[in-house]
């Protein structure tokens, strides 16, 4: 490079390197805050925990609420992912938090009811979570490849009962709650069916409808749902779905297990009082607001609102349901 | 007719076009920082499209793909660490090239073979969607068995050195692959009670911490005189900084065959775009008029895998269009942001809600070009950067991948693998033991196993083998044309070792 | 002569350890064993596939150095006294990704890592220590914390500050 040329580059470089230090010190400046002075919670910022990819559902309801509750409560409230086995190791670090309610998480069904019965999680679901609210039930649906040959849940398990082990099925995931279920489900049926474990829901999707497999059990599914190429068949959960109310239920056909798979809110063991009665008031309004119900929609979720006492009861009850049925399952080790 | 003008129009404002730019700007930021993708960010940028108008973000979306596919081999080329996964085939060619002070010819053989790979899949998305997702769809896991266990025999002729070493690297490969929690019956295999181990090591800290760590970590052991100097120099010479037109037309022919490659590879969800490089890269080889040249620094080598990562991009939308699945994680995202608009993508929206769709197509072709323009003003301020003197450059990769492999996961054990591989790698390569094949034998055993297994449980399900291949009619295609191909390269080597020709050189890379 | 001698060694040492693997490890951590209906294979089988090639290879390895056959190798650049720094590098990496980060935060421990790399790499002007690793964790802190929106380990010691 010429002279002049290196000269010019050493200028650019030096207002460079001022522009960066100047924005370094107003980031700094505008990232000190947070605090609100006042000694009632919350006095300062709020972590989150998801123990999900960003990007999930669970994720964006997650943020959504956080834009909301920062609002309501007048404090930040920080999202912070966490990813890892399933959501075990992000859930494990909120059982881990100081119980002051500044790190709260985001928890679904499948950490906190399913894994322990498999894993060595690093938490224990009874005691070491205040479960906060409920905010969110997501259907779980039977489904079948709209060719497919079966036209009720009531077709489908006289085929499996002629052939055995010849039902191909599958969940998004493996030990999980719709498989479990569906598993009693069949134990009580006196049926043999094959279940390939598949990895996500777009792998069954994909495997129903390039006839890999009969059967699927999934949530994710509004799309093919929508164009046609899918029929549900059942519910695995204890509500009927909505737009489908003639659809049986597990519930209905009297299984072992029809699991709710929610999405909630959640704290270490032992929150004070007024963190859970603030987020109690907080996610009540949060869930009853339309633009949380416009997510819900469009994520395929159903606004479901349950306080402290409830979600508490609930997620216990689900703890012991399961347990028994799978005792009865005998996968129990 | 009309409903693809009231689309394309939807993308073809100023507000789309900027968000294009900055998603462009973003990607190639992003992904020229190792340890970071464009898909991190682009999830973080999901739920705030729910605020954002619809055809600002979307598009800035698809962009971020784009620009981070590009961005990602820059580094690749310079110093030899790949900003994401997708760029470790072009180090090979990229890297030799930039030694002898053609970095700026290589960057630009990147940025043409990118966008062409980039448009090349996405004018097959337009217009062969449908064909193409119709046969993909019937690929299940027996399927998706024999085409990954063949390209894992293919991507073994990568190696040339001494064989048990490359078997070894492979194996140890496959071994770090099955840490985690069995993909069938769910328990845990390694993990030793480490609860950050149950989704396995993951492939950002794994590859960061083999290529570019290890890479960094090697040039440590240079004399300390040499580390003041500048990490890249650059040839005066205008023809090594730019491609001529006779070298753009000489690459067309291994760009067309790459950037299908990358289009069939990017059709079939689970298999992503480092596996569609490195198979570009040795059918680019095996190919080639002068394969010698692979390896220092032929252009065809920094063309063909560049093509293809970029053309997965484009194909990765033909299931998510065509039925509503996404097929990869860069697809989900898409996905969500267009649920979140209360889009549904599938033939309904095809039929009964063109727009978004044609919006879409436009939004991605405009990309392309500003990619290529974009691309145009990073490369400078990439010899810019690079001109810093190592032992400042060094510690910024070191800090910054840290920062990269935390954020992916939130997890300090992340980074502490990465340091981890590093050393390993560094040690590897120290003993000319192939990183490159430790790593393919990484990525494919999951899909490989995973299939292989599942085959097992349906072809039981099926009452026996032949009832079960008699029932796919594509499993039936693929035996057939694989059994045509080992005849004919089983004779292509007889040949060889009958007219005595010369075995292939050692490595030199 | 030497040098084949100490290859040796150190492949028998590899193979050696690949055997353990093998036998103990492996076992051990993959409890699971025999492949029930309805799983395909076992869960140790490719981890067996592999050990079992990767013990084959070493031992052709050992075989080939033993009966002196090298393997084709690069020529040695540079000289055996040059390996202070990257070991130096490793450890100043490991340390902090293994417990600087976690003690002081990522920013603190940021600086305090690049500036010992630089150091150890040869810099000598105080000046750029200190500056350049303080510009470096700022660039980091706008792209990750204001762009991206993802929260680097804080250390916790002054509780506003984003440190």
């Amino acid at each position: 490079m010429s002279a002049a040329g290196s000269g010019r580059a050493l200028v650019a470089c030096h207002a460079f390197v001022g522009a960066f230090a100047l924005f370094a010190a107003a980031a700094l400046t505008a990232g000190c805050g947070g605090q609100t002075g006042s000694d009632e919670y919350p006095s300062r910022a709020i972590t989150i925990i998801v123990p999900y990819a960003p990007g999930g559902g669970g994720d964006t309801f997650t943020r959504a609420i956080a834009a909301q509750a920062s609002e309501i409560l007048g404090a930040k409230v920080f999202v912070e992912n966490r990813t890892g086995g399933g959501g075990t190791v992000g859930v494990g670090s909120v059982a881990r938090a100081p119980a002051d309610g500044y790190t709260l998480g985001f928890v679904s069904s499948s950490p906190l009811v399913m894994a322990p019965n498999f894993l060595d999680v690093p938490y224990d679901p009874v005691q070491d979570f205040t479960y906060l609210s409920r905010f969110i039930v997501t259907p779980h649906p039977v489904l079948v490849g709209s060719g497919s040959r079966f036209g009720s849940f009531a077709d489908l398990l006289e085929y499996a009962r002629a052939n055995p082990g010849r039902l191909r099925w599958s969940s998004a995931g493996i030990n999980g709650a719709p498989h479990i279920a569906t598993l009693a489900a069949f134990r009580q049926e006196e049926i043999d069916a094959a279940f390939i474990p598949m990895q996500g829901s777009s792998e069954v999707l994909a495997g129903l409808l390039g006839g890999t497999i009969d059967m699927g059990v999934i949530s994710d599914y509004a799309g093919p749902l929508a164009a046609g190429d899918i029929r549900v068949l059942a519910e695995i959960g204890p509500e009927p779905l909505p737009d489908l109310p003639s659809v049986p239920t597990y519930q209905q056909m009297a299984y072992p297990l029809a699991p709710t798979i929610f999405f909630g809110l959640a704290g270490p063991a032992e929150l004070p009082g007024e963190v859970v009665a603030a987020w109690d008031a907080a996610m009540r309004t949060i869930t009853a607001s339309d633009s949380f119900s416009s997510i819900a929609h469009r994520l395929s979720g159903r606004v479901a609102y349950l306080d402290h006492q409830e979600f508490q009861r609930h997620v216990l009850a689900d703890i012991d349901a399961t347990r028994e049925a799978l005792r009865l399952l005998g996968a129990n080790e | 007719m009309e409903s693809i003008l009231d689309g394309i129009s939807l993308a073809l404002n100023f507000n789309a076009l900027a968000g294009i730019l900055l998603g462009i700007v973003l990607g190639q930021i992003l992904g020229s920082i190792p340890g970071l993708t464009a898909a991190m960010a682009v999830a973080l940028l999901v739920p705030f499209s729910f605020y954002f108008d619809p055809w600002v973000g979307i598009p800035m979306m698809l962009a971020m793909f784009k620009g981070s596919l590009f961005g990602s081999s820059i580094p690749a080329i310079l110093l030899r660490t790949p900003g994401t996964p997708a760029a470790a085939a072009t180090v090979i060619d990229g890297n030799p090239l930039a030694r002898r002070g053609k970095g700026g010819k290589a960057m630009h053989t990147v940025l043409f073979a990118s966008v062409f790979g980039d448009s090349f899949s996405d004018i097959v998305l337009i217009f062969g969607a449908g064909v193409l997702a119709a046969v993909a769809i019937r690929f299940g896991p027996a399927e998706y068995a024999i085409l990954v266990f063949f390209a894992l025999l293919s991507l073994i002729s990568l190696h040339r050195g001494s064989s048990w070493k490359g078997v070894a690297a492979i194996a140890a490969g496959v071994l770090l692959a099955c840490i985690g929690l069995d993909p069938i019956t769910g328990s845990p295999r390694l993990t030793f009670g480490n609860a950050e181990l149950f989704d396995g090591i993951g492939l950002i800290p794994m590859l960061i911490g083999f290529l570019a760590i290890s890479e960094v970590f090697r040039q440590l052991e240079q004399p300390v005189r040499r580390l003041a100097e500048k990490t890249i120099t650059f040839s005066s010479l205008p023809e090594d900084n730019r491609l001529s037109g006779k070298e753009h037309r000489a690459l067309l022919p291994t760009l067309f065959r790459s950037s299908a490659i990358g289009t069939l590879t990017g059709a079939l969800p689970g298999l992503g775009s480092t596996v569609a490089a490195f198979i570009a890269y040795n059918e680019a080889r095996r190919t080639a008029a002068k394969p010698e040249e692979f390896g220092r620094g032929s252009l065809h080598g920094i063309a063909a895998p560049e093509a293809a990562n970029n053309a997965v991009g484009g194909a990765n939308l033909i299931p998510l269009l065509a039925f509503g699945i996404p097929g990869d994680v860069a697809a989900a995202l898409i996905l969500g942001a267009l649920l979140i608009q209360g889009i549904t993508p599938g033939p309904i929206a095809f039929r009964d809600n063109p727009e978004p769709i044609y919006a879409i197509f436009a939004a991605m072709l405009l990309a392309n070009l500003v990619n290529y323009v974009v691309g145009m003003g990073f490369i400078p301020l990439a010899k810019k950067v690079v001109s810093v003197p190592k032992r400042l450059l060094f510690p910024a990769v070191l800090v910054f991948a840290s920062a990269g492999a935390y954020a992916m996961r939130g997890s300090l054990f992340d980074v502490q693998l990465m340091f981890v591989f590093g050393l390993i790698g560094w040690l590897m390569t120290k003993h000319d033991f192939p990183p490159v094949l430790l790593l393919i034998g990484f990525i494919l055993t999951p899909i490989l196993e995973r299939s292989v297994r599942q085959t097992l449980i349906l072809a039981e399900a099926a009452d026996g083998w032949l009832a079960f291949v008699a029932s796919r009619p594509v499993l039936m295609i693929l035996l057939a044309a694989l059994a045509v191909l080992t005849v004919l390269v089983v004779r292509q080597r007889l040949a060889m070792k009958r007219y005595g020709l010369p075995e292939e050189p050692v490595d030199s890379s | 002569m030497k040098t084949a001698r100490r290859e040796s060694v150190a492949i028998a040492a590899l193979l050696a350890a690949a055997i353990l693997f093998g036998l103990w490890i492996l076992p051990a951590g993959i409890s699971h064993g025999g492949p029930g209906p309805g799983e395909g294979l076992s869960p140790r089988f490719m981890p067996r596939l592999a050990t079992a090639a990767m013990v084959l290879a070493l031992a052709w390895g050992l075989l080939s150095s033993l009966t002196g056959t090298r393997s084709p190798r690069k020529p040695r650049e540079g000289r055996q006294s040059h390996i202070y720094m990257p070991i130096g590098g490793v450890a100043i990496c490991l340390a902090f990704a293994g417990v600087g980060f976690a003690l002081v935060g990522f920013y603190i421990g940021g600086i305090c890592m690049a500036a010992l790399l630089t150091v150890l790499l040869g810099e000598r002007r105080p000046w750029v220590v200190i500056v350049f690793p303080t510009l470096l964790l700022a660039a980091i802190y706008l792209l990750f914390e204001l762009a991206l929106n993802v929260r680097l380990p804080r250390s916790g010691l002054i509780p506003g500050l984003p440190i």
